[in-house]
């Protein structure tokens, strides 16, 4: 489904979407085709619901959104860090 | 204010404000590679912030993966005497498998002129708010 379709359906409320289809303009990320994962009773949980199923399918795009936003305002940025690398070198 | 090594990273600690309620954060890794400032969603929620339908999401790509974040502007954020009002961090659930409750980026480590001493450990300011 597009965005403006799932907000009809699923007014005022919290999710978890999968991006199906999705492109990066300059640091804009547009999500073309979304899924709708679960609905969530508020913003804390939808953040815990993603951790969750981020940290269980790693490979899939998921996101925590309110369906009051207009547009998904998704925004990309690199980060050099520490992140991944170092974790793989500790982890047990 | 002297810094702590562990697994070759410099980690110190932070103080932030929100709404009338502080908290000191423990373990923050001072990042010259990452030019955001992230904060564990799990210490913010103590203090009251948790996603709003509003927030801009981030979705901050790093090696081996990409997570998504959201973005909240903190009355204040401080690090030892050096405080910066109206600061915006990007707020996450930080599950990369290491025990570090946040990262202090470059946009913080600019706007105060951080003076990082590797071999002292000592994290200074040059206080360059407002330049």
């Amino acid at each position: 489904m597009r965005w403006s379709e799932i907000r009809e359906k699923y007014p005022q409320q919290w999710l978890i979407v999968e991006a199906l289809e999705a492109h990066t303009e300059g640091d804009q990320r547009h999500l073309d085709q979304v899924a709708v994962v679960e609905t969530c009773p508020d913003g804390a949980t939808a953040l815990q619901r993603y951790r969750h199923l981020h940290a269980q399918y790693p490979l899939r795009e998921f996101y925590f959104v309110h369906t009051a936003r207009e547009e998904l305002d998704i925004r990309e940025r690199q980060w050099l860090g520490i992140r991944r690398d170092y974790a793989a070198h500790v982890a047990p | 204010m002297q810094l702590t090594l562990r697994h070759d990273l410099i980690l110190t600690h932070v103080t932030v404000a929100y709404q009338g309620r502080e908290a000191v954060i423990e373990d923050v890794a001072v990042d010259t590679g990452s030019a955001t400032t992230l904060i564990s969603a799990d210490v913010l929620a103590q203090i009251g912030i948790v996603p709003e339908p509003a927030d801009v999401l981030y979705t901050v790509r790093g090696v081996g993966g990409a997570e998504v974040v959201f973005s909240r502007r903190l009355d204040r954020l401080q690090t030892s005497y050096q405080a910066v009002e109206q600061f915006e961090v990007e707020v996450g659930g930080m599950d990369y498998g290491f025990a570090i409750n946040g990262i202090l980026g470059m946009d913080y480590l600019l706007r105060t002129g951080a003076i990082i001493n590797l071999a002292t450990l000592q994290l200074d300011f040059a206080d360059v708010e407002g330049r």
